[in-house]
């Protein structure tokens, strides 16, 4: 059997396991979706300073409430959604996983199907939003909109992939994406900068409010950090479900 | 000496047959003075063993003796803290816990791990429905591995690690939650891969039907003692 037919037979099992979960899956989605529309609707519509990036310069202007903070969290819906997926897909496999090592495929044939299915999902996941995004908040540029959710839920996915690895128990597993993906979106100011998820916020905002909206930069930032995080979930993959034994053929 | 060493001889594949012991071949699995400590506590201080071919060898013990730990460092899923082991030829483990994939079916997991052993897709689902009529759970093919009873799914457990046909056999309390039929249909198998020359080395914490196994020993305070 070819390498190529390993990888696709392992993704198809992936696929199929997945299905199998639509329903975690589908609440994994719609609770942070419920909690934004339920602070956009109960938001005010004074109005409020927000700081948006654009193509010269960091401009700050004056949105309404409910259009201010209740957006980032938006996003809360991809990334969580993605991450957790991500989380799931990886911790809940790890010791079978291994065990399709001690039988022959290689770790890197499983992560590399999961990335593809993961990254199937989140083409999905990034386009639902716009359904619901596009015609209530009128964006200026809902493909960067698209954009934003899209880098996000990479990122999002490797930090539950690197979480996955990392940590071997769900509950300790999903406590920590609750603090990275909520704490990350609510904070305002400097400390904002920290998370992982902030280009694709500020991406997020430009495409919402800005005339000429700043992209590139944005989206190369998200992109250097998802390298960043996949050689961490790589490394640290390898060695979560490695089998110890030196061959000598 | 740490994080070491299973050797895989893969020679070329010798005729099987003869059922017997030859002392002109080398064992098929030797295990060295293997060493395995979690923290304060030393689990294996020295355990030697060899699994000659068309040999059955069981090992029993106490809970907590270190049974299960021996055979996941024979396998490579734990590194010891000194020692060697040496498997010539293909293996197949049987872990203690069934780790197979929940939201699949029996034939999906079937299929996926034939894929790992590099079978194709036709001889894996051939072999797998094979052992699945051999040990009576045919008709739960298509049923979700989180849905079987927890018999049927080590009968799936068990399945697994025999799809690619191996040399040797690893297995680590095969039989828990059988019915006697299914009990007495495990130990058809095991004599019949016996006659072919395949080896079998299997831990439980209880050996009844002596009269099945070549060799018995009993790990007792991280040392093999033979009964």
């Amino acid at each position: 059997m070819s390498r190529i037919n390993k990888i696709f037979i392992s993704l198809k099992m992936q696929a199929l396991e997945q299905r199998r979960k639509f329903t975690t899956l589908l609440l994994v989605f719609i609770l942070p979706v419920a909690f934004w529309a339920s602070l956009y609707y109960t938001a005010s519509e004074e109005l409020t300073p927000i700081t948006v990036p654009t193509l010269n310069e960091d401009v700050e202007m004056f949105v309404p409430v409910r259009k201010s903070y209740p957006t980032d969290l938006g996003l809360i819906a991809v990334s969580w959604t993605m991450a957790v997926v991500a989380f799931f897909a990886e911790s809940g496999s790890a010791e079978r996983d291994r065990r399709l090592v001690l039988c022959g495929y290689g770790s890197w044939q499983i992560l590399f199907a999961r990335l593809i299915l993961l990254v199937g999902i989140i083409l999905f996941t990034s386009i639902i939003p716009l359904i619901l995004f596009v015609p209530i908040l009128s964006p200026k540029h809902p493909w960067i909109l698209w954009l934003a959710f899209f880098t996000v839920g990479l990122v999002a996915m490797e930090v539950g992939l690197l979480i996955g690895a990392l940590v071997p128990r769900y509950t300790e597993g999903v406590l920590i994406i609750i603090a990275l993906f909520g704490i990350g979106m609510s904070v305002q100011g400097e400390v904002a900068k920290l998370f992982p998820t902030y280009p694709a916020k500020q991406l997020f905002r430009s495409g919402l409010f800005a005339d000429e909206p700043l992209v590139l930069p944005l989206v190369g930032q998200e992109l250097l950090i998802l390298i960043i995080l996949m050689v961490m979930t790589v490394v640290f993959w390898y060695f979560r479900i490695r089998v110890r034994r030196s061959f000598n053929v | 000496m740490r994080g070491m060493f299973v050797k895989i001889l893969n020679g070329t594949k010798e005729p099987g047959a003869s059922g017997t012991c030859e002392n002109t071949r080398p064992p098929l699995l030797e295990v060295r003075d293997i060493h395995k400590r979690f923290g304060r506590l030393k689990v294996l201080k020295g355990v030697d063993l060899e699994v000659n071919m068309g040999e059955i060898v069981g090992i029993t013990g106490e809970n907590g003796s270190g049974k299960s730990t021996l055979l996941k460092i024979i396998v490579g899923f734990l590194p010891c803290d000194q020692g060697e082991v040496v498997l010539r030829k293909t293996f197949g483990y049987c872990p203690q816990d069934p780790l197979l994939f929940d939201d699949l079916t029996m034939e999906e997991n079937i299929e996926y791990f034939s894929a790992a052993y590099g079978l194709d897709q036709k001889e894996g689902i051939s072999r797998g429905n094979e052992l699945m009529k051999m040990l009576r759970c045919e008709q739960f093919r298509r049923k979700m591995t989180r849905h079987l009873s927890g018999g049927t799914r080590q009968k799936l457990n068990l399945i697994v690690s025999l799809l690619h046909d191996p040399d040797i056999l690893i297995l680590d309390e095969p039989y828990q939650g059988f019915d006697y039929e299914s009990y007495l249909c495990f130990w058809e198998i095991a004599e019949h891969l016996k006659k072919e020359g395949k080896s079998i080395l299997v831990v439980s914490p209880m050996v009844y039907e002596r009269h099945h196994f070549t060799k018995i020993y009993k790990l007792e305070e991280g040392r093999l003692i033979h009964e």
